[in-house]
């Protein structure tokens, strides 16, 4: 979920898998990618990773929290996303004038605002009510914006010559991430600490509408986010992947500004999170300025866990999503997130089945018979921190039916459980992941956002040497085990798109 | 659960009072940045004797080479009545082999590097790309000369690239945002001029490979291609190596064409498509800009048009449209503007997508918000802080290489000096605030402006009549 006017993009998914992750200087590799790098561990329980690299003078910075709609509870889901866009309005000394005057008027918006929201969400309040409610709104918001410095934590990174100031939030991790001229180290070190440690959640209310545009924006008037969020709430039964990241539309006018807060206190403690540095910069300054601003953030308990697992599924389920669009569907499977080994051999399946266009599914569906536009096989969906599923977005092409689409990638499938894969063909896979990786890496934005997941997962960023070296090991038995462990009928889950006034028929698989 | 929760709210806020020492809080509490002091490297510029041209900027701390070929052959060339062409040319050209090996052979083995071509078609440019680890350097560069000079077009893979398409326009309607600024180019340019026109399922369905074949002889040459090149290379040896690969390449291809000029008066209206199922309005206001280049120099409003659109609407939740419609009145979470000086004229647009009650409130905010642009210079820490960020992220063309060659390549076909970027930080900080508005005026007519909207029309005609009398449109066929 990214934040600002992110337009739609056809058929982008918006999701990122951890496919294509893993990467290490092992003899067997081609590449030497050097993961130099340095851990450090305050005693507030906070990690950061330190990625110093030769260029140009700038660096990413990049603070993670391992919470998102994972740690979301119904009622309130979206509340990880809202609190991300709340992060941006503020401290107690940015984007205010005069905090002490301005408090006081904070927290009566909280009172009345969060009443007038109770009041709606349960329509119990009376007209009278919600109008006295909504006028003292109007006026405890005028009153504070006397105070407010409109957004000027993004005017002091944009005059500081920041880029791409932005954050994320999804089923497993929030991110916060700008990019800045070198000069600038302590300037970063400044805001963002003071961002984690006492965030104000000023224009809460306001906000609140902006994150329902965005969901009208992303879901409900986007065919693959409305596919997608039917999709993944069918194959989850029990397990927190199955809420929606940016929150269900009535969660969302339920979300108060009290519980938004106690979402922060509870979940963004500084032991769990993440910061990372990957640019060029002076390591010796950078730690003394670690320690000089993130040091004495309090430490706080850990966040409860996630404990509910997944029942096993027993049969196969399937959804009919209605959109005003052509044909496209989904298919997943559930299966373990890495580092279960059988992952690694999911990740090679990936890139032999859909990677480019040698793959075995754009040969036989895009190029071949034509019967999709897109096939798109993505390993751990909607997230990687949990057991997750192995899923296909098919788009069809104008002729092309579900019943012939599946029957083809059924076909795919139960080639890989009866056929070794030939050694030429894993090669290649692996060498694809290698690489995705190593491009990865050079890019670093994308090399902090890799460290900081692999960090999460398993608590060193450098596992991503034993992942890639994991998979050169992969053999040929290895995948077809898998793909007989997970490909089964009754692990699967089908979604398909119909148009309006249009009910689906029966599909007998 | 709500009255528990500001219990637990007013007690941890408490806790959070302990100071944090001394640390500073402020970034005016901060010593002055040191100044950088830092040019990125300019990437060097030659050419071939047979016309092609090179932009090379080797870097050689991560073992990575990426290459585009740049060639003067986007949609702009495209044949009346076979629009499309020029994209799925160049997807061909990439994916169909070349006479020297079938397209499944050559591209298992440049998938076999762990690499693929990429290609995308823009209006004046085709630019097909790959990125390589540089061990890999000499095959990939191989492939990409071998498609480039001498393609098979296979017929399998120009079938595919053509059916993609083809589904892409019958799909297009489900993007509302990017269907929407299609429909507004036509709109301003009209359905039939070569900056507007799209491609018909009756025209992609008439295309054949014999059509790729020839649009390839046309415009696939020498002296329309630039090679752009960032990464881990050994300059030397990478100049015999280009020598040896595209020294034979002499295609001469046909002349430019005349392109229909872009209409004189920019196009007014207010035009309504009613798209019924949408339950959020897709808003565009906009109108005709300048030229890019102007008596063979960079139209002196460049400057003063960034500074004034990212004050306006591309600089973030500070700019004019993003403060009053999403930040200041929760009404949107995409709203913004952008523009184009064009080879014949480009485009400005100011843009929001809004819930369908909020529309007409929307419309009048961005109207005036251009007027308001449009009526007075600048503030003066609006103007500080707008140049200030243009300039100081040129800091980031030195991380980015392999985006830097690409845009230079791009820029060089359109025209532009060779040494435009390397003086534009210091065109950027003369410009002041009397030049952001006088081209502001030259540029913004908020009440002559072309207003779009995609939508149900049964919720939006009325909000819309406000502003004039309103045209509405079927939605069209793919």
């Amino acid at each position: 979920m990214i934040r600002r006017w992110c337009l739609p993009i056809l058929l982008c998914l918006p999701i990122l898998a951890l496919a294509g992750a893993g990467a290490a200087p092992d003899q067997s590799l081609p590449v030497d990618l050097s993961l130099e790098g340095e851990t450090l561990v305050l005693d507030n329980g906070m990690t950061f990773i330190l990625l110093p690299r030769t260029g140009a003078p700038v660096f990413s910075g990049h603070i993670a929290f391992e919470v998102g709609s994972l740690d979301t509870v119904p009622g309130q889901t979206g509340v990880a996303h809202m609190f991300e866009h709340m992060v941006f309005k503020g401290t107690r000394h940015i984007g205010t004038t005069d905090w002490e005057k301005e408090r006081p008027l904070l927290e009566a918006l909280q009172k009345t605002g969060d009443r007038l929201t109770l009041l709606k969400a349960t329509g119990e309040g009376t007209d009278e009510e919600i109008a006295r409610l909504e006028a003292e709104l109007a006026r405890l918001n005028e009153a504070q914006h006397a105070y407010i410095v409109k957004d000027e934590v993004d005017r002091i990174y944009s005059e500081a010559g920041g880029r791409g100031f932005n954050a994320s939030t999804g089923t497993d991790y929030t991110r916060y991430f700008v990019s800045l001229p070198s000069n600038e180290l302590e300037l970063w070190m400044l805001i963002e600490s003071q961002r984690i440690r006492e965030p104000v959640l000023r224009e809460f209310f306001s906000e609140r509408d902006v994150v329902f545009e965005e969901r009208r924006m992303r879901n409900d008037n986007h065919p693959v986010g409305k596919l997608f969020e039917h999709f993944t709430a069918t194959a989850f039964l029990a397990h927190p992947y199955r809420l929606s990241p940016i929150g269900w539309a009535s969660d969302i006018l339920a979300l108060t500004q009290s519980g938004t807060e106690v979402f922060f206190h509870e979940y963004c403690a500084p032991s769990n999170a993440v910061g990372v540095l990957c640019g060029n910069f002076d390591t010796a300054r950078a730690k003394s300025l670690i320690y000089k601003y993130f040091g004495s953030i309090p430490a706080r308990d850990d966040p409860p866990p996630v404990v509910t697992k997944e029942p096993p599924q027993e049969a196969e389920r399937r959804v009919s999503v209605v959109f005003e669009a052509n044909p496209m569907m989904m298919v997943g499977f559930h299966k373990p997130a890495w580092p279960h080994e059988d992952d690694l051999s999911m990740d090679l399946i990936q890139v032999i089945l859909t990677d480019g266009v040698t793959s075995r599914l754009y040969r036989r569906m895009v190029e071949g018979d034509g019967s999709v536009f897109v096939i798109q096989a993505i390993n751990g969906v909607p997230g990687t921190r949990c057991d997750n599923l192995f899923a296909f977005l098919a788009v069809l092409s104008g002729s092309a039916t579900y019943e012939e689409v599946e029957a083809a990638l059924y076909e795919e499938l139960d080639r890989l459980k009866s056929e070794p894969v030939s050694e030429a063909e894993l090669e290649k896979a692996k060498t694809r992941i290698l690489s995705g990786l190593i491009h990865q890496w050079a890019r670093p934005d994308d090399a902090a956002s890799l460290a900081a997941t692999y960090q999460f997962i398993t608590g060193d960023w450098r596992s991503m040497e034993d992942y890639l070296r994991d998979i050169q090991r992969v053999r040929p038995e290895d995948i077809i085990e898998a793909a007989r462990t997970y490909f089964t009928r009754e692990n699967r889950t089908v979604a398909h798109l119909v148009k309006p006034a249009e009910p689906e028929k029966e599909v007998g698989q | 659960m709500i009255a528990r929760a500001s219990c637990i709210v007013l007690l941890v806020l408490a806790a959070l009072q302990a100071p944090a020492g001394d640390l500073p809080v402020r970034p005016e509490q901060l010593p002055r940045p040191e100044p950088l002091r830092y040019t990125p490297t300019p990437p060097i510029r030659e050419a071939l004797p047979g016309g092609l041209r090179l932009v090379l900027l080797p870097d050689r701390s991560i073992p990575l080479v990426t290459i585009h070929a740049v060639v003067r052959a986007g949609s702009l060339y495209d044949p009346p009545g076979k629009e499309g062409l020029a994209r799925i040319t160049a997807g061909t050209l990439a994916r169909g082999g070349s006479s020297r090996q079938p397209a499944n052979a050559l591209n298992e083995r440049l998938e076999s590097l762990g690499a693929s071509f990429a290609t995308e078609t823009r209006r004046e440019v085709s630019i097909l790309s790959v990125e390589l680890l540089s061990k890999d350097l000499d095959a990939g560069l191989g492939l990409l000369a071998e498609v480039l000079t001498d393609p098979a077009f296979g017929a399998p893979q120009f079938e595919a690239e053509r059916a993609g398409l083809l589904e892409e326009r019958r799909r297009r309607a489900e993007a509302p945002f990017d269907f929407s600024r299609e429909e507004f180019r036509k709109l301003l340019y009209g359905p039939k001029s070569p900056w507007a026109r799209t491609p018909s399922a009756a025209g992609l369905a008439a295309l054949s490979r014999e059509d790729c074949l020839a649009f390839y002889r046309a415009r696939y040459t020498p002296s329309r291609t630039v090679l752009a090149v960032a990464g881990d290379f050994d300059i030397l040896a990478f100049r015999r190596r280009l020598a040896g690969l595209f020294g034979s390449w002499a295609a001469e291809g046909d002349p430019e064409p005349l392109f229909a000029p872009a209409p004189e008066v920019s196009p007014r209206g207010i035009f309504l498509m009613d798209k019924p199922d949408l339950t959020q309005a897709t808003i565009l206001m906009g109108e005709l800009t300048g030229k890019r280049i102007v008596d063979g120099a960079v139209n002196p409003d460049r400057y003063p048009l960034d500074v004034l659109n990212h004050i306006l609407g591309g600089g973030g939740f500070n700019s004019m449209l993003m403060r009053e419609i999403r930040s200041n009145r929760g009404l949107a979470y995409g709203t913004g503007s952008f523009y184009s000086l064009g080879k014949d004229r480009g485009v400005f647009v100011a843009f929001c997508q809004t819930a369908l009650e909020n529309t007409g409130a929307v419309i009048g905010l961005l109207r005036q918000q251009i007027a308001a642009a449009a009526a007075r210079p600048p503030a003066s820490a609006d103007l500080a802080r707008s140049k200030s960020s243009l300039v100081k992220a040129f800091v980031f063309d030195g991380r980015e290489p392999a985006e830097a060659v690409k845009r230079a390549a791009v820029m060089g076909i359109q025209g532009y000096p060779a040494d435009y970027r390397a003086r534009y930080a210091g065109q950027v900080e003369d410009v002041f605030s009397e030049e952001v508005l006088a081209a502001a005026r030259r540029t913004l007519h908020p009440e002559e402006m072309l207003l779009f909207v995609l939508g149900p029309a049964d919720a939006l005609e009325e909000p819309l009549k406000a502003y004039g009398e309103v045209t509405i449109l079927p939605m069209p066929e793919p």
